[in-house]
């Protein structure tokens, strides 16, 4: 019996120790080094490819050579999965990115996150920073942005010429759009493209067409429209995309996802000439455009086709913006090179260290934008960059405590209606019963 | 038993007793280390969680800071949740076709495989061999297969009928399309377990049924099956378990679509936890799919048992 009690509290010290160990991970609240020196660490996802995160450290470190940004690389499909897992044994990095807002009242709420008003409240009332107040949950903020990319329209300047068709002019609604996709589709055989589609939707992911239908409903603000529990706004974008797909005019939803067809094999080889999509495409497409990963032809975006004509003088567009959070578990000196450089990277010395890298920053000055439009391969006309200037931004993922929950609802309706396996009716009837019925929703909490 | 022959070898009466104590706290402290591997591993990654599962069903917890209690709410959910029921509906719905089919299968094949022909052996690690390919690969391959326009399965099928099915773009055709594979996947692994048990059946028997005039489906139902009994039951038993917790097939195949036509159970448990962070929801909806399984599991020994007695 002793022996079993000995081994017994081997095992229990053992666990302990673990435990312990595992709690102080995140206190390691060491301050500056005797030399004045301190470094901070940050979460960054594939960093051999996005140089983003390297920039902005390299950045913040020459312009304040006492603080050091360490870099900790996570998964890029599983960034979530593996920070809360972090975070909740104490072992998260001083700052993280939010990769988009469908998850961040999930690490806010339970106080996973710093208070960051404090930092925020410098930037209020300064227009040219994009997606600030899409952070704020009861008052309070817990990320700064640093990037803002939107949905645009790109297109095929080569392919229109050759098919005889108009290249958009930023006053297309959706119905200019279906019209013009069905003149390609009778023109592109003739101009010499036999195997190519009008325009692709990337209905893989459900953001084709319920973003852009958020974004441009007339109900009312975004975030009270989404948590309504009545989601009948996505008829119209849904009739347009089963019409289209229909006729042909665009790779049907079946295709799209059981032979998981990329946007970029399709623009990029010139297989469709038209191409809703966000605006983090536009450095890869100048990139594979130079490494010949993708066709060389002449393109451009243009703001969204909008509802109403009337809309096209103010269009409006969607994209969650991507923070910087803070961990609650730090403190002292450490928050507060923290807070800078969370502070630094919203700023227009950190966009412009960004936009260098081809990443859209949230901060959209002019001096920014000249920077960003500066890479070679972007194109450089008045319309492409009022597509980034001129569209109002919505959020993808207004926050609430029942946004995961209501967009993976969504997301189970728009696979249904695509998929033309349930009548779109009934496919948002029975998405927003499960969603009103989680209890989720605010001010029907039990 | 050890202990006690040793001790006795060991010498004088007087400190016999003392060497036995000493013998057994020994062997205690070895058998101790020898199961201590799996044991803590069992413990930490199983045991605790599991526990701690019927704690958490009762609570709203994100993975993030504490579980907060709130009483029967995620209970009351879940009766309301027609996701829940959808997919208890498709995991029975699996589980129902994919266990006779695939115990038939096997069964089927390993009599085949157990009479003496040319080749058994190739045979035998031919029927294995889909048991043994990562299932990436698997779904990746059937899905091309399944294609409705270009896949091989249909273009076969359009040489006889029409109407042909759309396999897994269609609600109604993705979960037999899903069940295919999944027996296919394992019908070789219990192939194996039911030649092991054949092999055990004296011959004698067969012989002894052969001179009383027995033929070959005699033989079969009233030799083999009889003597295949335990091996029937725990080919079943380990079946029926997973077949309830099946995930991996529908996750890469189908992803739950089109719409939730194929969404199982724990492909919902992982959605609301993983995806959702709802933690706490997903423990009730966890705990649902074990209750589940218990009870069919006891169900098949409580046949088990009367069957033996009778």
């Amino acid at each position: 019996m002793k022996a079993l009690r000995s081994c017994l509290a081997a095992v229990a010290a053992a666990a302990m120790a673990c435990s312990l160990a595992a709690c102080g991970g995140g206190q390691a609240d060491a301050g500056r080094n005797p030399d004045g020196t301190i470094s901070i660490s940050l979460a960054g996802w594939t960093l051999a490819t996005r140089p983003e995160f390297q920039a902005l450290a390299d950045a913040y470190h020459q312009a304040h050579p006492d603080v050091t940004v360490e870099l900790k690389e996570y998964s890029a499909d599983d960034y979530d999965k593996q920070l809360i897992a972090d975070l909740s044994a104490g072992k998260a990095p001083d700052v993280f990115p939010m990769k988009n807002l469908r998850m961040y009242y999930t690490y806010a709420e339970p106080g996973a996150l710093a208070d960051l008003s404090d930092v925020a409240a410098a930037y209020r009332g300064d227009d040219a920073l994009r997606g600030l107040d899409d952070y704020t949950i009861d008052g309070k903020t817990y990320a700064l942005p640093y990037r803002q990319d939107v949905w645009v329209l790109f297109y095929n300047r080569t392919m229109l010429a050759k098919a005889g068709v108009d290249a958009p002019d930023g006053t297309w609604t959706w119905q200019d759009y279906r019209n013009v996709c069905a003149r390609l589709k009778r023109a592109l055989p003739e101009a010499g493209y036999a195997d190519a589609y009008p325009t692709y939707h990337h209905t893989s992911w459900q953001s084709m067409p319920q973003g852009i239908a958020l974004a441009q409903q007339d109900r009312g603000e975004a975030r009270e429209v989404f948590l309504s529990g009545d989601y009948t706004y996505l008829k119209p974008m849904y009739r347009l995309l089963l019409d289209m797909q229909d006729q042909g005019l665009t790779l049907p939803y079946n295709t799209v996802s059981s032979s998981k067809t990329t946007y970029q094999s399709q623009f990029g080889t010139q297989k469709a000439a038209l191409l809703p999509m966000a605006t983090w495409y536009l450095g890869p497409l100048a990139d594979q455009q130079r490494s010949g990963d993708a066709d060389r032809f002449d393109w451009a975006i243009a703001p969204l086709p909008q509802r109403t004509r009337a809309d096209t003088a103010h269009p409006k567009s969607f994209g969650d913006p991507t923070g910087f959070a803070i961990s609650g578990t730090i403190g002292g000196e450490r928050l507060a090179v923290a807070k800078d450089f969370v502070r630094w990277a919203a700023s227009e010395d950190g966009a412009l260290a960004l936009a260098r890298t081809g990443t859209l920053p949230a901060y959209f000055s002019d001096t920014v934008l000249d920077a960003f439009f500066s890479r070679s391969g972007l194109p450089q006309d008045a319309m492409s960059r009022r597509a980034i200037t001129g569209s109002a931004i919505s959020p993808e993922n207004p926050v609430g405590e029942a946004t995961q929950t209501i967009q993976d609802e969504l997301n189970i309706a728009h696979t249904s209606i695509l998929s033309e396996t349930k009548p779109l009716d009934a496919a948002l009837a029975s998405a927003a019963k499960a969603i009103n019925g989680s209890g989720l929703l605010p001010g029907r909490q039990e | 038993m050890g202990a006690q022959d040793l001790a006795g070898r060991g010498g004088g009466a007087r400190d016999n007793s003392a060497h036995v104590r000493t013998l057994r706290n020994r062997n205690i402290r070895n058998g101790l280390l020898f199961i201590a591997p799996n044991f803590i591993g069992f413990l930490v990654l199983i045991l605790i969680p599991v526990v701690t599962l019927f704690y958490t069903s009762f609570t709203k917890w994100s993975a993030l800071g504490e579980p907060s209690f709130n009483g029967l709410a995620n209970w009351r959910r879940l009766f309301a949740d027609e996701n829940f029921k959808t997919a208890t509906l498709n995991t029975l719905y699996y589980a129902a076709v994919h266990i006779p089919l695939t115990l038939a299968l096997a069964f089927g094949l390993a009599v085949l495989l157990n009479a003496k022909i040319r080749g058994r052996a190739f045979f035998r690690t031919v029927a294995f061999f889909p048991y043994i390919t990562a299932i990436v690969a698997v779904a990746q391959v059937w899905s091309m297969m399944f294609d409705p326009k270009s896949g091989l399965i249909n273009q076969f099928l359009g040489l006889f009928v029409d109407d042909l099915p759309g396999w897994l773009s269609s609600t109604s055709w993705a979960m037999p399309a899903v069940i295919i594979v999944g027996t296919w996947r394992e019908v070789g692994y219990f192939m194996i377990l039911l030649l092991a048990g054949l092999q055990t059946i004296p011959a004698e028997l067969y012989e002894a049924a052969q001179v009383d005039g027995a033929n070959g489906w005699q033989r079969f139902w009233h030799v083999t099956v009889p003597c295949m009994w335990p091996t029937l039951f725990f080919v079943t038993v380990t079946l029926t378990i997973t077949s309830l917790k099946i995930l991996d097939l529908t996750l890469v195949m189908t992803n739950g679509g089109p719409g939730i036509s194929t969404l199982v159970l724990a492909q919902y448990v992982y959605r609301v936890a993983f995806e959702r962070a709802d933690f706490g929801y997903a423990s009730t909806v966890s705990l649902m799919l074990f209750f589940i399984c218990l009870a069919v599991t006891m169900l098949q020994f409580w046949i088990n048992n009367r069957r033996e007695r009778a």
